[in-house]
């Protein structure tokens, strides 16, 4: 019975196989590999032409005693702390505003979801095209409004950043927000009704009922949420170049431009495959963090 | 039998336009030009293959941000073109990779005069006495004026022209006497090349030496320092505005909020097309010391490849050649022609504005550094924009971007 059973398995796996194989080989070449064969350019000098040189761990070395592979680090985690609870934040309290049986609600939840539609080269024009300090939107609004100065939106830091989370908020967060609806949508009216009974207002039922049911898809958005704000990058080449100065260069792009601007692929390789284990212990930890409070 | 004779009929005609197919030499030939640049080449692309019946150029167009790489992966691996064009800039950098081939000989072939070219902008393709390209045009630094603002001024001479002798009280005398809000406008935006350029300009202006000299860093601190101090003049004083993006700065001069406009000559087309504006150009003035702007060149060179044909080559030259034979052509978008005897060209001397800054060519210093020009550039545009914001000294800045560069080129 034994072996029959092995080979009833074994039938089924290989029935199962053809379905199996062409994403799997796909995943393995385009996605695995890659980490792989980045590692093993990270332990080289390469300027993509030259044949390789074996240099070991320089790479890791020279990027630890760099200053400016730091504040582009910096710079990302600077962002995730700023754009997390922002639009996560947000995110929820939209989905409030259009769950609410009101006029226009349906308008409401189009015009907010509207610019996650758009790609990220005409939401970064759209916004150079406001925040430009000598012919943008806003300081004309301004300067009609009596106000005299003429304020640097992309040539100050504290100003840059704020555009940029700006930028990303309008942009994204309307994901956010249909996943909250949708997790609104599945809290049963009867809790609702059964406070009512007992004389909850509003906001006891915003706050005992609502947001504790919410709790669950409020991890997954948050841990979604910082794993793309990690990866920025288009928009701040688009709106500020990384500017004024660096003062806003992400990783990824001190990255894209130490391999492909000056050439040295290697030493990219590294700093992106440093960056990799960064993320993978990011969301490690969010998951374990996660399962010890909910155990 | 008359299977036999038609399989003989058969294979005769094949044989026959097989022989005419083999007269005709097909150039692969890779640009980056975007835009009007781009609609003027492929004209010229059309009418080279109009007129010449054995060679056909088969042009793709690439994006600019990604051109570089792309060419060099695709030559390094067998798979570039067969011409393509590359900056003087970036010269340097494909032929110490090996990615460039000397053109010499079959340069000859095609009856290519390198004394017709400008020498200043020849020079900068030859390396140890050998030619790698054919110099296309050059595109440096010009001022543009508002004819109306300067002339409310006081500062047109009896020829029309501006009086920019010494280029300071010029600016001075614009913002006071006349209705501009700003004298000068030039590309400011701080992580951008632009102010660069109007530094390294005036840096030349000094006669400094080059970045890079067989690998060492010969940037001269004092002269560079000093460079800084007079663009710090011009923005402390309000004369410039400081963070003004690309097209910003470009429509100040054509709002008229600014009277004189510093960038590159590739814009004469987008203000010629602007209503009512009156305007002029001249080379960039001098400022400091000596005549001097910054500028780049468009080259054509001729990929390395593994099975290197003469005839291809000499396809692809005859195109090189004929382009700047025709230099006029490329003139429509602005750029300076790189071969001296267009100047004669009717088609180039009625065409307004070029006659009145092609002596620039003359005096332009390419800010060639070998294969970290481009890195280098991006090191010296940190250290600047954050004199502009009052963060450092310009004696700071320069030894911060020397620095950088040092790290740079020791990696």
């Amino acid at each position: 019975m034994d072996t029959y059973r092995k080979l009833v398995k074994k039938y089924n796996f290989l029935k199962a196989l053809p379905f199996i194989l062409p994403f799997t080989i796909v995943y393995l070449i385009f996605l695995i590999f890659p980490i792989f064969r980045g590692l093993w350019i990270s332990l080289h000098r390469w300027t993509m032409v030259r044949k390789m040189d074996f240099v070991g761990l320089d790479n890791y070395l020279y990027m630890i005693k760099d200053p400016a592979f730091w504040e582009s680090l910096g710079n990302t985690l600077l962002f995730v702390v700023l754009s997390t609870p922002a639009i996560v934040i947000t995110g929820l309290v939209f989905a409030l505003i259009c769950n609410q049986k009101i006029k226009g609600q349906l308008f409401l939840k189009i015009s907010f979801f509207l610019p996650y539609v758009l790609s990220v080269a005409v939401v970064s024009s759209i916004m150079v095209y406001l925040f430009q300090p000598h012919s943008g939107l806003l300081n004309s609004v301004l300067q009609n409004f009596g106000v005299d100065q003429t304020i640097y939106w992309l040539g100050q830091d504290a100003l840059a950043w704020f555009v940029i989370v700006f930028a990303t908020l309008w942009w994204t967060v309307g994901f956010n927000m249909i996943l909250y609806l949708a997790a609104l949508q599945d809290i049963p009216e009867s809790f609702y009704e059964a406070a009512k009974v007992d004389g909850a207002t509003k906001f006891q039922e915003l706050w005992h009922i609502t947001l504790p049911l919410l709790k669950p898809i409020t991890w997954v958005i948050t841990l979604l949420q910082i794993i793309f704000s990690f990866k920025i990058f288009a928009q701040v080449w688009l709106i500020t170049g990384g500017g004024p100065g660096t003062a806003t260069r992400p990783i990824v792009q001190y990255i894209y431009e130490t391999s492909f601007k000056e050439n040295s692929l290697g030493y990219g390789a590294s700093m992106a495959f440093t960056f990799f284990i960064v993320l993978v212990a990011v969301s490690v930890f969010q998951i374990y963090f996660r399962r010890r409070k909910e155990g | 039998m008359k299977k036999l004779t038609l399989f003989m009929v058969v294979s005769l005609v094949l044989l026959l336009s097989f022989n005419v197919m083999a007269e005709t030499v097909t150039v692969e030939y890779w640009n980056l030009f975007g835009g009007g640049d781009a609609e003027f080449m492929d004209e010229i692309v059309k009418e080279f293959n109009e007129t010449h019946d054995n060679i056909e150029v088969d042009s793709t167009r690439l994006e600019w941000a990604e051109y570089y790489t792309k060419l060099k992966t695709a030559t390094a691996s067998g798979n570039g073109p067969d011409i393509a064009i590359s900056h003087v800039t970036r010269l340097p950098e494909m032929i110490n990779e090996g990615l460039a081939v000397p053109v010499d000989s079959a340069a000859k072939e095609v009856g290519i005069n390198w004394s017709e070219f400008n020498q200043n902008i020849l020079q900068g393709t030859e390396k140890d006495g050998k030619h790698y390209a054919v110099p296309l045009d050059t595109h440096p630094l010009v001022l543009y004026y508002n004819k109306d603002m300067l002339s409310e001024a006081g500062l047109l001479d009896e020829k029309g022209e501006p009086k920019t002798n010494d280029y300071m009280s010029f600016l001075k005398t614009l913002k006071e006497e006349s209705s501009a809000e700003y004298s000068m406008t030039n590309w400011t935006k701080l992580t951008a090349e632009g102010h660069y350029r109007f530094w390294w300009s005036l840096y030349n202006q000094l006669g400094g030496k080059p970045f890079l000299t067989d690998g060492e860093i010969t940037l001269e601190k004092d002269k560079a320092v000093k460079a800084i101090n007079y663009m710090k003049e011009i923005y402390d004083k309000g004369y410039a505005p400081l963070h003004s993006e690309y097209m910003e700065n470009v429509n100040l001069f054509r709002n008229e909020k600014a009277a004189t406009l510093l960038t590159g000559v590739w814009i004469t087309g987008t203000l010629e097309s602007t209503e009512g504006l009156n305007f002029g150009v001249i080379p960039m003035p001098t400022m400091l010391d000596q005549r001097a702007s910054w500028a780049d060149s468009h080259t054509l060179m001729l990929p390395y490849s593994p099975n290197q044909d003469l005839e291809t080559q000499k396809a692809a030259l005859t195109f090189a050649k004929w382009i700047t034979d025709n230099g006029a052509l490329w003139a429509k978008a602005g750029h300076i022609p790189s071969k001296n005897t267009v100047k004669e060209d009717e088609q180039f001397k009625n065409m307004p504005y070029r006659m009145d800054y092609v002596k620039a060519a003359d005096y332009v210093t390419f800010d060639k550094a070998g294969s970290h020009t481009w890195g280098i550039r991006s090191k010296m545009t940190t250290a600047l924009s954050k004199v502009w914001k009052d963060e450092i000294t310009p004696e700071e800045a320069v030894d911060m971007a020397i620095k950088d560069i040092d790290r740079l080129i020791s990696r």
